[in-house]
């Protein structure tokens, strides 16, 4: 299912763009064909620094479970975290065509790296 | 409509109920499987028949108990609450033009087709409507809105998108009816369980399962009438339904084909295997989960206890930890869970155990506890699921009591080979 030797994967583009708080992006082990994209944050990370930041990149923030927080986008798309452990998860709207998902969580995956950086006063 | 404040939970039966009917959890894995498995067993045209059948009698279950608490009268009232409901059930978002003689219902995203054409539309060329849930949904709409006798609406779809059709369409004629069935519901389910018992680790499961309740509850159908959560499409569902599909299939084969009967058994001991790999599986896998219970830890002991939690979180019944020794044997009792209930009411007492889809389900949680690598993050494919219980799955199951034969309890003996 996983194709690691694409030359367009995200994981290793993001070898390239990411700071060390943000780990590259990974098909999340669960997914319905590519819905699901995995990053690991840094559990230390300011998430209400990140909220904010994703809040200004076209975000909102949306009722979750005790533990952990979420974030939505006008099209449906997703990002979750679970701050005890760093865990992300980037959800792509099932309404986008298969072939399309990997480059939506691609372009989701960008703001949330900007949005981590700018955060954290890496900018 | 706030079908949310219609819920009801007897949290030590793990009974969940809408408007006073039962109602569980299953996702899209399990539910094209069991379908599958009715249609394996008995040929599309008689597949396609018992399961719009069943789900006519399960909705109408329902619809009638809805529209009682909602005080709705009028058509346009029913009509309304009916397809509201079935959004929010995740079931899919239906358009419904429904007279007293005849009607049809179209959709863009009925569960069934959507997540069939999403699981399978690149591969298989399908030749056969898979709605017949949303069929027997707008049946038992049209007869409860215009109080029609029971099974007197025939509902057929004969475009559907899991066969690359731009949308699903069904058509509603007039039949000759039949006799009313009994409903079961919160009186008939607690009347068919035993006194909860506590078994191995009954603190954590019971902490994990009152937080899967939590979660669960704002859990509801979209604007497309999907629910996508723990990376698979959910569905509120009606155990009529799998319970109707089930046993009148086996029963049937019981009278035309007994030699067959071990096949169709282990089909749907087969289907309760799915259930449990990709269900639950998936929730153990899910950021959700880890919120809740912590990343997956690997161990054994866990993983049973974690499979018990999250059947009963879906409203399965009081499942319990009665014996774990690891690699060895493993003992699942049930207290109550959603099959008996459905039995006893409608056929009586049976004469063997007669819970397939649990008894799949136990032996599938020892497989995932003693043949998974979970902290390594496995994928949970297709590929995969074939290689645990056909390579690496070396246990067989035995049901030594069962609620419907007249035990007190159920109970499944999952050991080693």
């Amino acid at each position: 299912m996983s194709d690691t030797s694409h030359p367009r994967d995200p994981a290793e583009q993001g070898k390239r763009v990411v700071p060390q708080r943000v780990a590259p992006l990974t098909r999340e082990v669960t997914c319905i064909r590519s819905l699901a994209w995995r990053v690991d944050l840094d559990p230390a990370q300011d998430f209400d620094a990140l909220s904010r930041e994703l809040c200004t990149r076209g975000f909102a923030t949306a009722a979750s479970i005790a533990g952990m927080r979420k974030w939505v986008t006008q099209e449906g798309h997703e990002i979750v975290v679970v701050p005890r452990t760093g865990r992300a998860q980037i959800r792509v709207h099932y309404t986008v065509a298969e072939e399309q998902r990997r480059f939506t969580a691609e372009r989701l995956y960008v703001v949330l790296v900007a949005a981590v950086m700018v955060a954290n006063g890496e900018t | 409509m706030a079908f949310t404040d219609h819920r009801s939970l007897h949290a030590d039966r793990a009974l969940t109920l809408l408007a006073g009917i039962p109602y569980v959890y299953h996702c899209h894995h399990y539910n094209l499987f069991h379908d599958q498995t009715i249609d394996d067993a008995l040929g599309e045209l008689d597949g396609a028949r018992v399961r719009t059948n069943a789900a006519r009698h399960a909705f109408r279950d329902l619809l009638s108990a809805v529209f009682k608490k909602e005080n709705a009268v009028t058509t346009s009232e029913r009509l309304t609450l009916a397809s509201e409901l079935f959004r929010w059930m995740g079931q899919g978002k239906m358009q419904l033009e429904l007279l007293s003689s005849s009607g049809r219902a179209r959709s863009l995203t009925p569960h069934y087709g959507y997540a069939w054409r999403e699981k399978y539309g690149s591969r298989i060329r399908r030749h056969d409507p898979v709605d017949a849930v949303a069929a027997g949904f707008a049946a038992a709409a049209m007869e409860l809105i215009y109080d029609l006798a029971p099974d007197s609406v025939v509902a057929k779809e004969h475009r559907c998108i899991a066969m690359r059709d731009p949308q699903c369409e069904f058509e509603l004629t007039l039949g000759r009816g039949g006799p009313a069935l009994g409903t079961i519901d919160e009186a008939a389910s607690l009347k068919a369980s035993a006194e909860p018992q506590a078994g191995i680790d009954e603190d954590r499961i019971k902490a994990i399962s009152s937080g899967l309740w939590d979660f669960m509850r704002a859990v509801q159908g979209d604007e497309r009438g999907l629910i996508a959560a723990f990376n698979v499409f959910v569905t509120t569902h009606l155990p009529t339904y799998y319970n109707e599909t089930i046993y009148e299939t086996v029963h049937h084969t019981e009278s035309v084909s007994p030699a067959l009967v071990p096949a169709v058994e282990e089909l749907f001991r087969e289907a309760g295997r799915a259930c449990v790999f990709f269900t639950f599986g998936n929730v153990m896998l899910s950021p959700e989960w880890e919120a809740l219970v912590g990343p997956p830890s690997g161990i054994s002991t866990d993983v049973i206890s974690f499979g018990t939690a999250i059947a009963r979180g879906l409203g399965f019944g009081h499942w319990l930890v009665h014996e774990y020794e690891p690699r060895k044997r493993f003992v699942l009792r049930c207290t109550s869970n959603y099959e008996v209930p459905f039995y006893l009411s409608r056929y009586g007492r049976s004469n063997k155990p007669r819970s397939y889809f649990i008894q799949g389900a136990a032996a599938a949680m020892m497989t995932l506890a003693e043949a998974v690598r979970w902290r390594e993050r496995p994928q949970l494919t297709g590929d995969f699921y074939l290689e645990v219980f056909r390579s690496r799955a070396n246990y067989r199951v035995e049901q030594t009591q069962c609620a419907m034969r007249g035990d007190a309890i159920s109970e499944y003996v999952v050991e080693a080979t």
